[in-house]
C-alpha cells in the first residue's frame, strides 16, 4: 500500500487556459452557426427573387392576353364607332340632296347609310359593351381600357401571383440579412483572434487580449439581440 | 545546457505562427464576406436584368399593337379619302360631258367622305401627329422598350462583372486554405523544414492580400441613365435612316454623347461602328477607321458576335486592310454559317487577296447558302448585291478584272438558271453573241438605229441588238435588265425562234418613261451568260415616272409616280385619271361617244364643260380654243382659271380629239394651281405628249 500525494491545486495560468480553449470552441462553433445561416439568407434572397422575375413575366403574359382582348375590342369598337358616325355624316348629306326633294343621290346614300348602321350594330356584337363608355348623350365614345386591364389582372392573380413587388422587397430583406451575417461572422473571427492571442500569450498581456476577445463577442451578441428586438417591433 | 533556448525557439516560432493563422483567418473571414457580396450583387443584377428584359419584351407587344391599331386607322382613313378621290373623279369626268347637275351630286358624296376622313384624323397619333409615317410611329412608341432593353444588358454586363469578381473571391479563398494548411503543417515539424512552410504560407497570404486589392478595386461597368438615353435616341435615328434607305449619320452624334457618358458603353460603339459603315466601296466617305477603332472596342467589351466580327470585317475590306478582313470575316462565318452575306463578302476579300481558287469555293458556298434561303426575292437580292459588290471592287482595282469578271458571270449564270430550271444547272454555250449595242429605234431589217451608249430622261423604249450564231431551236434564252444594282425586267423564253445566226433585237419598254439611271442587260443562253452590255437612261428635270393602261377608257396615260391614278368606269362615265395627294395636281381624260364624228363632237363638250364649270365657279372663265394633237390625233385646246372651294385660283388645260375609226371623243382635263402652273408645264406637256389612245 503506498500513499500518494493529492494533486496540487491548479494553477492559475491553467485556468486561464481552460477557459480561453472552452472560449476559443464556443466562438468557432458560433461561427459555423453564423456562416450557415448567411448561406442560407443569400440563398432566400436568390429564391425570392426569381419568385419576384416570375411574378413579372406572369403579369406580361396576363398584360399581353389582355393587350390582345383590348386591340380586338378596339378595332370592333372602331368598326362600330365609324360606322354609326358615317351613318349620321351620311344622313346630313341626305338632307342637303333632298333639299329640293327627292334625288338619286339622296336615294343612294339612304341605301348606304342603311349599310353603315347595320355595319355598326354587326361590329356592336364583337365587344364587350360592359366596357364602353358613354357621353352625355349616351353615346359611346371610348372603351375603358383601364377598367378592363384591371379586371383581367384581377381575376388572374386568383390563380397566379402577379406581384412581383413583394418578392422583390423580400429578396432585398434576404440579401441584407446575408450581408450583416456576413459581415458580424468576420467580426467573430476577430474575437477568436483575440482569445486565441490570449491563449498562446504568457505575460499579463494575455488579459488584454482576452478581454478584446470578450468585449468584440459580447458586442456582436448586443448588436444581434438590438436588430432581432428592432425586427421584432417591426421597427427595422 | 542547450535544450532550453531551443525549445524557447521552437516556441517563439509556434506562437508566431498561430498569430499568422489567426489573421489568415480573419483575412479570409473578409474575402468570404466579399465574395458573398460579389455573389449577391451578381445574383441580384442577373435577376434584376432578367426582369427587364420581361419588361422590356411586354413594352414591345404594347409598342406593336399600338402600330397596329395606327395602321387600322390609316387604312380608315385612306379608304375614305379614295372613296372621296373617287367621288371628286367622277365629278370631274361627269363635268367633261357636261352633265353638271349630277357632277354636283358628286361632288356632295367627295365632301362626304371628305368630312369622314376628318373625323378618323384625330383619332390616333398615326394620322393626327405622324402624317402616317408609320416608321416614326413605331420608333417612338419603341423608345421605352429600348430604354428598358438597355438596362437590361448593362445590368447584365454588370452581372457578369460581379460574377468575375466572386470567382476571383473563390480563388482567394481556395489559396488562403493553401496557405492555412502549409502554416498549419509547420507547427507539426521539427525540423527547419517548418521555416520554410511557414514563409511559403506568409509568401502566399501575401500574394492573396495584393490579388483581393486588384479585385475590390477591378471595375465593373457603369453605364448612366443619361448615356442609356443618348443611346436610344441615337437607336432610333439609326433605325429611322436605315428603314429608308438614307445613311445613319445623323445618329452618330448622339452615340457620340452617349458614350461621353459612358466610355465603355459597347453597345454604343457597335452601333456608332455601324453607323460609321459605307455599303460602297466606290463611294466611301464614312470615318473608316473610327468605324473599326469602335467595333473592335465593343468585340472587347464583349460583343463577341458574328454581326461584330463580320462588320468589322467588312470595314477593313473597305480600308484596303484584306487580311484582317478575312480573319474577322472568317470569324464571323465560323460563328454563323448561315450568314449569306458573310459567304459573299468572304468570296469578295479572297478576290482581293487574289486567291480565285479560295474564293469560287466561297462563291459556291455563298450560291448555296442563297439558295437555301425560302424567297426567290431574297435569292436574287443577294446575287444581284455580290455582282454590284464585284463591279464596285473591278472599279476600284482594274488589276483583278482577270479575276473578278469569272465570279461575276458565275453569280449572273447561277441566277439565271435558277430563273430558268428552278435549280443550277452545268449546261455548254455553242452560241456566240456579239457585245451588246444600244439605240433609239429599229429599222425593218432588225437592226438597231440611232445607236448610243445614253439615253434622254424622255425615252420610253431602247433596243438591244443581238448579233448571233450557233442557236438553236431549243435554246432557252433569258434577258434580264438590271437597273443601277436591281432588277427591273427579265423574261425567260424557251425556245429560240430567229435561226441559227442572224440579227434579232430585244428591247425595254416603259411608257411612263424609263427611269433614269444605268442599266444593264444580260443575255443568257441555256442557263449560261452569252452577253452583256451597260446604256444609261440620262437624268432630267422630271420626277420618276410611270403609266397606267385603262381598258374601259383605252387610254394609257403616263404621270409621276408619286401621283396616284383613279380608273372608274360606269354607265355614266369612263375616266382615267391622275392626282397628286398633296395639290390641287390633277390630269384626267375622259371616253364619250362621238355623235357627228366631227371636231364639233369636242366643240359641243368643251362648251358644256364651260357651262358646267361655270355653274359651281363663277369666276370660271376660258380662252379660245386653239390646234393641239393628242395621241397622234389633230384636235383643240383651250386654257381656262378659277377659283376653287377652297379659295385656290386654279389654271387649266381642256383639250379634246375626236377617234373617228372608234367614233369616240377624248376629253382631257389638266389642272394644277396657278402659283405651281408654270413649274408643271414641262411635266404637262411630257405627259400630254405619252398620252395614247389603245386600238
Amino acid at each position: 500500500m503506498s500513499e500518494s500525494s493529492p494533486p496540487p491545486p491548479a494553477k492559475k495560468s491553467e485556468r486561464f487556459s481552460t477557459v480561453t480553449t472552452v472560449l476559443i470552441a464556443l466562438i468557432s462553433t458560433i461561427i459555423a452557426l453564423v456562416a450557415s445561416q448567411s448561406a442560407l439568407a443569400s440563398g432566400n434572397a436568390t429564391e425570392a427573387q426569381h419568385n419576384g422575375v416570375l411574378a413579372k413575366i406572369n403579369l406580361e403574359r396576363v398584360t399581353g392576353s389582355t393587350n390582345t382582348l383590348i386591340a380586338s375590342n378596339r378595332r370592333a369598337f372602331a368598326d362600330y364607332h365609324f360606322s354609326r358616325s358615317l351613318y349620321f355624316l351620311t344622313f346630313d348629306y341626305i338632307n342637303q340632296a333632298e333639299a329640293n326633294g327627292s334625288s338619286p343621290l339622296g336615294t343612294r346614300l339612304r341605301l348606304e347609310a342603311a349599310g353603315q348602321l347595320e355595319e355598326s350594330y354587326n361590329a356592336y356584337n364583337y365587344l364587350d359593351s360592359a366596357y364602353l363608355i358613354a357621353d352625355e348623350a349616351d353615346e359611346f365614345y371610348d372603351f375603358d381600357e383601364a377598367n378592363f386591364t384591371n379586371d383581367q389582372l384581377q381575376t388572374a392573380a386568383i390563380y397566379q401571383d402577379l406581384n412581383y413587388a413583394d418578392n422583390i422587397a423580400e429578396a432585398d430583406s434576404y440579401r441584407n440579412e446575408g450581408l450583416y451575417l456576413g459581415a458580424s461572422l468576420f467580426v467573430w473571427f476577430l474575437s477568436l483572434m483575440f482569445v486565441t492571442w490570449a491563449e498562446i500569450t504568457k505575460s499579463a498581456v494575455r488579459w488584454l487580449w482576452l478581454a478584446a476577445g470578450v468585449l468584440i463577442a459580447l458586442g456582436i451578441v448586443v448588436v444581434y439581440v438590438g436588430s432581432s428586438v428592432i425586427t421584432a417591433m417591426g421597427l427595422g | 545546457m542547450s535544450a532550453e533556448p531551443e525549445a524557447e525557439k521552437t516556441n517563439v516560432f509556434k506562437n508566431t505562427v498561430i498569430v499568422m493563422l489567426t489573421l489568415v483567418s480573419v483575412f479570409a473571414a473578409l474575402v468570404t464576406f466579399l465574395q458573398n457580396f460579389a455573389g449577391l450583387q451578381s445574383s441580384n443584377l442577373a435577376q434584376t436584368s432578367g426582369f427587364n428584359a420581361v419588361d422590356a419584351t411586354g413594352l414591345y407587344f404594347r409598342a406593336g399593337l399600338e402600330a397596329a391599331q395606327g395602321t387600322d386607322a390609316a387604312q380608315r382613313y385612306e379608304d375614305y379619302l379614295q372613296r372621296s378621290v373617287r367621288a371628286d373623279t367622277k365629278a370631274r369626268a361627269l363635268r367633261m360631258g357636261g352633265q353638271g347637275e349630277l357632277a354636283a351630286e358628286y361632288d356632295l358624296d367627295a365632301a362626304r367622305w371628305q368630312d369622314a376622313a376628318a373625323q378618323v384624323i384625330n383619332t390616333d397619333p398615326l394620322l393626327s401627329n405622324y402624317g402616317q409615317d408609320l416608321i416614326a410611329y413605331t420608333e417612338d412608341l419603341s423608345r421605352n422598350a429600348y430604354s428598358q432593353e438597355e438596362r437590361e444588358h448593362t445590368q447584365l454586363e454588370q452581372s457578369r462583372a460581379w460574377s468575375d469578381k466572386s470567382n476571383g473571391y473563390v480563388a482567394v479563398l481556395s489559396t488562403l486554405s493553401v496557405s492555412l494548411f502549409l502554416a498549419g503543417l509547420s507547427l507539426t515539424l521539427g525540423s527547419r523544414l517548418r521555416y520554410l512552410l511557414a514563409l511559403a504560407s506568409l509568401g502566399l497570404t501575401t500574394i492573396c492580400a495584393v490579388w483581393v486589392l486588384v479585385i475590390f478595386f477591378g471595375g465593373v461597368p457603369v453605364v448612366s441613365e443619361a448615356a442609356i438615353a443618348h443611346f436610344v435616341e441615337g437607336r432610333v435615328q439609326y433605325n429611322l435612316a436605315n428603314n429608308r434607305g438614307l445613311e445613319a449619320t445623323d445618329s452618330i452624334a448622339e452615340f457620340d454623347a452617349a458614350l461621353q457618358a459612358a466610355p465603355d458603353f459597347g453597345r454604343a460603339l457597335f452601333y456608332r461602328s455601324l453607323a460609321n459603315t459605307d455599303q460602297s466601296l466606290l463611294t466611301k466617305h464614312l470615318d473608316t477607321q473610327q468605324a473599326i477603332d469602335d467595333g473592335l472596342r465593343a468585340i472587347d467589351l464583349g460583343n463577341e458576335s458574328s454581326p461584330a466580327y463580320g462588320n468589322v470585317g467588312w470595314l477593313y475590306y473597305l480600308n484596303g486592310q484584306y487580311a484582317s478582313a478575312l480573319k474577322y470575316t472568317e470569324q464571323a462565318l465560323s460563328m454563323a454559317p448561315g450568314e449569306c452575306y458573310l459567304h459573299f463578302n468572304h468570296g469578295l476579300i479572297l478576290l482581293a487577296l487574289q486567291q480565285p481558287d479560295d474564293a469560287a469555293a466561297a462563291y459556291n458556298a455563298a450560291i448555296d447558302c442563297a439558295q437555301r434561303q425560302n424567297s426567290d426575292a431574297v435569292f436574287n437580292r443577294y446575287m444581284d448585291s455580290g455582282v454590284s459588290a464585284l463591279a464596285e471592287l473591278a472599279a476600284a482595282r482594274e488589276d483583278l478584272d482577270d479575276i473578278l469578271n469569272p465570279a461575276v458571270g458565275r453569280l449572273k449564270e447561277a441566277l439565271a438558271q435558277v430563273r430558268m430550271y428552278g435549280e443550277l444547272q452545268d449546261n455548254g454555250l455553242d452560241a456566240a453573241i456579239e457585245p451588246l449595242v444600244f439605240g433609239a429605234g429599229v429599222d425593218d431589217d432588225n437592226v438597231v438605229q440611232a445607236v448610243a451608249d445614253a439615253f434622254p430622261q424622255s425615252a420610253t423604249i431602247v433596243y438591244a441588238q443581238i448579233l448571233y450564231e450557233n442557236m438553236r431551236d431549243d435554246d432557252r434564252w433569258m434577258t434580264r435588265w438590271v437597273l443601277d444594282g436591281r432588277e427591273y425586267y427579265s423574261a425567260v423564253t424557251d425556245q429560240w425562234a430567229f435561226g441559227e445566226s442572224g440579227t434579232a433585237w430585244v428591247s425595254l419598254f416603259n411608257f411612263g418613261g424609263l427611269t433614269s439611271g444605268t442599266y444593264t442587260l444580260d443575255f443568257f443562253v441555256n442557263g449560261r451568260l452569252a452577253a452583256s452590255g451597260q446604256v444609261v437612261v440620262l437624268p432630267g428635270d422630271l420626277p420618276p415616272m410611270t403609266s397606267y393602261s385603262s381598258s374601259s377608257v383605252g387610254v394609257t396615260i403616263s404621270y409621276p409616280r408619286a401621283w396616284h391614278a383613279t380608273d372608274l368606269a360606269d354607265n355614266e362615265v369612263s375616266v382615267i385619271a391622275a392626282r397628286d395627294a398633296e395639290a390641287a395636281d390633277f390630269v384626267g381624260v375622259s371616253a364619250w361617244v362621238a355623235t357627228t364624228g366631227t371636231d364639233d363632237d369636242a366643240f359641243q363638250l368643251f362648251d358644256l364643260y364651260a357651262a358646267a364649270m361655270g355653274d359651281v365657279a363663277g369666276d370660271f372663265s376660258i380662252e379660245a380654243r386653239e390646234p393641239f394633237t393628242v395621241a397622234g390625233i389633230d384636235g383643240w385646246l383651250a386654257y381656262y382659271e378659277y377659283t376653287n372651294t377652297n379659295g385656290q385660283l386654279i389654271q387649266g388645260a381642256l383639250a379634246g380629239v375626236v377617234d373617228r375609226p372608234n367614233s369616240l371623243v377624248y376629253i382631257i382635263v389638266i389642272e394644277s394651281p396657278d402659283d405651281q402652273w408654270e413649274n408643271q408645264l414641262d411635266l404637262f406637256n411630257v405627259m400630254l405628249e405619252r398620252i395614247t389612245i389603245d386600238e
